[in-house]
């Protein structure tokens, strides 16, 4: 583990280290290569002078709050898909077909139906995350084992709480990976959606930020926001998820 | 100390309906067979003679064809009155600590007393022997520790019957001989019936009140009682009779 961590911190500073030698040599035009500096004023100067913190807030707030809609639709879809088998085999054709449409590729649809109003990108982060999100926790709950159900028959469950008691923490390590690819899922929804709708009515987010930065060719500024996007990535990867696969999957003994 | 007749069972005929079942035939083929409460019935057999699958349709987990009463009342599904120790290793609830894996039938039937629910769990842990261990995660435990923690969960919900398949055949001499008085012990002091499928003929005379013995056929091939006084030992007066006797009804068959 430490180990790793070496290996993956040394790594970091070879490639600032590389960034830093590109930007002295001047091997491409300081406008579309800025320094590590200017990327640190840059960071440093959205937070200060500018909304960058704003924006960020605002992005994460309908992130979760589209995480959190398209994760509880995603476990009740897939709930309802083992009680019912119609239901199933219908919904897992769904899942098949919705998944294969990016994002962005709705925006336009979106716009036109709903507008530009938050609702609208919560809708994208919705879609982005339902259906890779309900494959993994279709295919989660079609690979508990049979003994499983069994007990829980035995020992009284319902058909609804056998889906809580049984396949729900059994089907855990897919349940999981599932919210990871969501996750990821989600901000690319999220940034992309921001990118083309500019502000809507009530704030601005991060996508926002850099689609400005981009019109004012201001580079570094374009760099200080994707180092944002990276660095909540993997504090949401290492913190957040860690702790949970350590105090779930980790424990119980159960993995992929 | 026998009583009223708790099951009853009338041309139980079970076959599985998948490509083999042309070639096997019956599994089950016309078993009859009545069991009165307090009973200890041993199922002595072959492999694959159909013990499992004659417990799994007394527990309620296969369709089959005739009938099977439990207090007058149909199999339909599992139910917690007939509570089944499977013959696999794997029926601990992974995500649940094994005294959490006794507790939590406990708490689906409905008891919410937290005290109440440790005091149960540590006492049937206590019985198999597992108390040191309450605080392991099943993937922590050998196979036989799961198999007495399996045991220790079936019996803390005090069923009307329990149905046990090869409970004991992890398990080294020592704790086998132990497990069985004390399965004994809870067998008479709380007047469970018990379904008891086993390989080993000593253990049959051993814990049995009456023996039955399966052919190959799906037949119940000698269904006797066990006159011998507890606790047996192969000094016990008769012993060797019934070993003699039990031993060429198995016999024979592998021989035909
Ligand atoms: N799910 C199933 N589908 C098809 N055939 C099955 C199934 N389960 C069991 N069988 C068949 O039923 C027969 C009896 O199996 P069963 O498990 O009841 O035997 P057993 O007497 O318990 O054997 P053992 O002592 O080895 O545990 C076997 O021939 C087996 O192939
Ligand atoms: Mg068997």
């Amino acid at each position: 583990m430490r180990r790793k961590l070496l290996h993956q911190g040394l790594f970091v500073v070879f490639v600032l280290l590389i960034w830093q030698i590109v930007y002295k040599w001047k091997l491409f035009p300081t406008l579309m290569f800025p320094s590590l500096a200017d990327i640190g004023q840059a960071f440093f100067d959205g937070f200060v002078k500018e909304e960058l913190g704003q924006m960020v807030m605002y992005s994460l707030s309908l992130l979760l709050r589209g995480f959190i809609i398209g994760m509880s639709l995603a476990f009740l879809l897939s709930g309802l898909s083992i009680m019912n088998k119609v239901f199933g085999d219908i919904y897992s054709m769904l899942v098949s077909m919705c998944d294969l449409i990016p994002g962005v590729a709705l925006i336009p649809l979106a716009i036109l139906w709903m507008g530009i109003g938050e609702e609208t990108i919560i809708l994208i982060v919705v879609h982005s995350i339902i259906w890779p999100m309900s494959r993994s926790i279709m295919d989660g709950f079609s690979s508990v084992p049979k003994l499983y159900k069994e007990v829980g028959r035995n020992i009284g469950l319902n058909q609804f709480s056998i889906l809580l008691g049984i396949y729900f923490p059994a089907a855990f390590a897919h349940v999981l990976s599932g919210i990871k690819v969501g996750w990821a899922r989600a901000w690319r929804g999220l940034i992309s959606a921001e990118m083309i709708f500019g502000t809507t009515s009530s704030g601005a987010g991060i996508g926002w930020f850099i689609f400005m930065k981009r019109t004012n060719v201001d580079i570094a500024g374009v760099f200080a926001a994707l180092l944002v996007i990276v660095a909540i990535g993997i504090v949401v990867e290492y913190v957040v998820f860690r702790f949970v696969e350590k105090h779930t999957i980790r424990k119980w003994g159960i993995g992929k | 100390m026998t009583g009223r007749p708790i099951l009853e069972i009338k041309n139980l005929v079970k076959q599985f309906h998948d490509e083999m079942a042309a070639e096997q035939g019956n599994i089950l083929d016309g078993v009859d067979f009545t069991m009165y409460s307090g009973e200890f019935v041993c199922i002595l057999g072959p492999s694959g003679c159909g013990k499992s699958t004659f417990l799994r349709c007394i527990g309620g987990f296969e369709s089959y064809e005739g009938t099977i009463l439990v207090n007058g009342q149909k199999v339909e599904r599992p139910g917690t009155d007939r509570i089944m120790v499977f013959q696999e290793f794997g029926q601990l609830l992974p995500w649940k600590s094994v005294e959490k894996n006794v507790q939590y039938p406990l708490k689906v039937r409905g008891l919410r007393d937290k005290a109440k629910l440790q005091e149960i769990s540590d006492t049937y842990l206590e019985k198999v022997d597992m108390l040191a261990y309450k605080k392991f995660y099943p993937h922590q435990l050998s196979g036989g520790m799961k198999q007495r923690t399996a045991i220790a969960r079936a019996l803390a919900l005090s069923p009307e019957i329990v149905l046990m398949d090869e409970p004991f055949a992890s398990l080294d001499a020592m704790s086998r001989n132990n497990l069985q008085s004390e399965l004994y012990k809870i067998h008479q002091r709380e007047n469970v019936s018990v379904i008891f499928i086993t390989h080993n003929i000593q253990e049959a005379i051993c814990l049995g009140t009456r023996i039955l013995v399966m052919s190959k056929d799906g037949k119940i091939k000698m269904d006797i009682r066990n006159p011998l006084v507890k606790p047996v030992t192969p000094a016990s007066p008769n012993y060797g009779e019934m070993w003699d006797k039990l031993h060429s009804a198995l016999y024979e068959m592998t021989e035909e």
